[in-house]
Formats: structure tokens, sequence, C-alpha cells
């Protein structure tokens, strides 16, 4: 081997991508050559320093823009198609909940057009050898819908609760964080979109309990007829007790107590 | 990706996640320039949202973005010439990057630093994209549009130029 042939693979050399063979051939030069052996100390010093140069982290300016972009987007998108959420039968009926509801929906419209820039999340390591981005992702959101959760804002907090409209299997916490929300947030939207999540998944007898019980816990009518359909819906049997209470409640509104009864015949 | 074209675009702050410090790294080998590197990254994920819709599927994601930051780059580096002031920093070290450095081996950074400034914009690119941004030859050929050995060759074309510019500048 010349000099200009081992010159012409030191990279592949030092990036060790030869093959065996020419490899040895390659260190049989260089134990005679020393012009060579200095060269390649060369290319060894330089691709060390690029190699081991370390990523810089960018100013946190960045993210904060970042979102902030990103929610204008879909502040956008919401406003291009709005849909109106299906609702449920009982409220079709009645003329006054359809108004009540359809103000709700202008409301959580309105809420979103609101959405401010600051949006903090606990960034997770990344990491590039992990195989399945989707798990990552997955793992992302919800960390993003718990984190947002804790937000002052309402339209944050309602923005987290619909992030996990996009969980495709929502573990205990999740679930746990949205019955926390529907039974403890200060706003009735956040708290009604919480409603609206876990319905979703009132397959699972663990959040029918945990229905029911935030049932007779709600004192605003809304949020007791939603969670009254919903459960009456998958014909959860242990409603009974709230409803019987909420019939019995002096203060309970007419329109809520209608509901509630024919709710208790469908069960009964 | 496909999600985000779909209408899901909360998806586009995993992706956001994932790459903007290795795409601000990307600009910032490219620049020296903290501040230019921070609005071009900025930029770039602009463009991401506003023109999602023109990501093909079937491409790879990743070279898609580092196709855009490219183009986001040489936008840059054109407005810079145009700006004849300016033109008179372009190629030159800019001095605030390794001041505000810490760290081990600061000299042999500088040095580093020194000697890509006096590549050319498509060797420094090239170097960028397969050494600091660890990318596989195949990965930038689809992002350059060219043939896995022709990148190998500009590769280390670039490698051996940078080697010249750093033992020159002992």
């Amino acid at each position: 081997m010349k000099c200009e042939d081992v010159e012409s693979v030191m990279i592949d050399y030092l990036d060790n991508t030869l093959e065996e063979a020419h490899r040895h051939e390659v260190e049989k030069h260089l134990e005679t050559c020393e012009r060579c052996l200095d060269e390649l100390k060369d290319f060894q010093q330089i691709l060390h320093t690029v190699d081991s140069t370390e990523m810089e982290q960018p100013d946190e300016t960045l993210r904060i823009n970042f979102y902030h972009m990103l929610h204008g987007e879909m502040n956008k998108q919401v406003l291009q198609n709005r849909k109106q959420p299906a609702m449920p039968l009982s409220m079709r009926r009645s003329s006054t909940w359809l108004r009540l509801a359809a103000a709700m929906v202008l409301l959580l419209a309105g809420t979103f057009i609101g959405l401010s820039v600051r949006f903090v999340i606990n960034r997770q390591q990344e990491n590039e050898q992990v195989a399945s981005m989707k798990n990552e992702m997955q793992e992302m959101k919800e960390l993003m819908m718990l984190s947002m959760l804790k937000l002052e804002s309402p339209s944050q907090r309602l923005q987290a609760v619909n992030y996990t409209d996009d969980i495709q299997a929502p573990d205990a916490k999740v679930l746990n964080a949205l019955t926390e929300t529907l039974n403890n947030d200060r706003n009735i939207n956040v708290r009604l979109a919480a409603a609206y999540s876990l319905s979703k998944y009132a397959d699972r007898q663990s959040v029918r309990d945990s229905l029911v019980a935030s049932l007779s816990m709600q004192t605003e009518p809304i949020i007791q007829v939603v969670l009254m359909n919903i459960l009456v819906e998958k014909r959860e049997s242990s409603t009974i007790k709230p409803i019987q209470k909420i019939i019995s409640d002096e203060k309970a509104m007419k329109e809520v107590k209608d509901v509630t009864q024919k709710g208790l015949k469908i069960l009964l | 990706m496909k999600r985000v074209k779909e209408g899901n675009l909360a998806e586009l702050s995993l992706l956001f996640e994932r790459y903007h410090v290795k795409l601000y790294n990307f600009m910032l080998r490219l620049t020296f320039d903290k501040m230019v590197s921070q609005d071009l990254t900025q930029n770039l994920f602009y463009r991401i949202i506003k023109y999602r819709h023109t990501f093909k599927e079937d491409h790879s994601f990743k070279s898609w973005i580092y196709q855009l930051a490219r183009n986001i780059h040489y936008d840059f580096c054109k407005q810079q010439q145009k700006d004849t002031e300016r033109y008179t920093q372009v190629g030159e070290y800019n001095e605030n990057l390794s001041e505000e450095r810490e760290g081990f081996n600061e000299e042999e950074y500088e040095k580093l630093e020194r000697a890509m400034a006096r590549l050319s914009p498509e060797q420094k690119e090239i170097l960028v994209l397969s050494r600091f941004q660890g990318l596989k030859y195949e990965e930038i050929s689809s992002i350059r549009d060219l043939s896995v050995p022709a990148i190998k060759v500009q590769v280390h074309r670039a490698i051996r130029q940078l080697r010249e510019h750093y033992f020159k500048l002992t």
C-alpha cells in the first residue's frame, strides 16, 4: 500500500468503516510510515474535537414563542371548523337546555380565543435511541396534560383537558387527574370538558364509579345533567342513589329534576 | 406529522420538543451567532406550521425539516450578502460565541470554530449535517438529493479542508 492509498481512506479508517483486510493493510503501512501516522493523528485530533462538541441549549424564549405561534394557528383552526359537540338526548328535548348548551359552546370557543402564551411543560430528556416514537409522544402528551392542568388560566386547563382526547389509552394517572378536575376545578367550562372527556372511558367500571361519586358532589345543574346522561346511557345502577338525592333536593332546578326522573325510569 | 397534516396541530409540540435543540445547533454551527440562530430556528418552526400541508407523507419528516432549515439558512446568507455592511462579517469569526462558552477544552473548540468559519458555506453545511448533527450519509443524501457516494466524497473533502485550516491556525 502506498501513502496516497492510505491517505485516501484515513477518515474511513478512523470511522471504523473499513473491512477487516483493508484495515490491516492500512495498519501495516502505518507501522512503517511516520508521515502517514502523523497525518492520521492530525485527523484523529480534529475528528475528536468535532465529535465531542456538545449541543448547546437555546434560550427559553424559543419555546415560548413557538407555543405562542402554535396556539395562534390552533385558534385559527378552531374558528375555521368549529363543530358543535353531540348533545345528549334529553338535552335536545328541552329547549332551555338547548339554549344553555349553545351558550356553553360559544363560551368554550371564546375561551379558546383567549388562550395565552405562557405554557410550561416538563421537558423530557430527549432520547434518540428510543425506538418507539409513538410511545414517547404518548408520554409527552400525558406529561403536558398533567402539568397544564395545574396552570392558573382556565383556558389553559381547558386545553389540557382537550389534550386527553389525543391520548389513546389513558392510564389511571390521567383519569384521576380528569376526575380531580371534574370535582374541584374552579371553572365550570373546565369541569364540563372533564366530564365529556371522562365519558369516553365510561366503559370502564372505575371511571363509572368515580362519575357516580362525582354526581353526588356536584351542585351545578348542567354538570349534574351531563353526568346523569352518561351514567344512564351506560345503565349504571349505582347511579340511582345520587339520583334519588337530587329528586328529593328542594333546591334542585325543575329541569334537572325532570331529566332525573326520566333517567330513574330507565334505570329501574 | 401525518396527524399534524390531518389537523391535529397539538402534535407539533412533540416534534418541536424532539427537534428544536438539534436544529438550533444546526444554525449555531453555521452562523456562529446565538441570536441569529435563535431567530432562524424560530422562523423554521413558523414555516413548519404554515407549510405543514406541503409535507409529503411518503417522505421522512427529518429530511423535510432539514431541507427547510437549509433553505432558511440560505435565505439568511443571501440577505447578509445584500447587506453590504454585514457583508464584511460573512465568514469571519464571531467573537461572542467563544466568550460565552464555558467548559472543557475551550481552546480547541475556539480553534475549531475559527477553522469552521473559513470553510465554504457548502462545506460548512455538509460538515455540520454529517458530524455535528450526526446524520447518516443516507439521510443527507435524501436531504440534498445527491447520491450517497457523492455525499461521502463531499464530507471527506470538507474534513480535509477543515484539517488544513485547523492546523494552519496553530
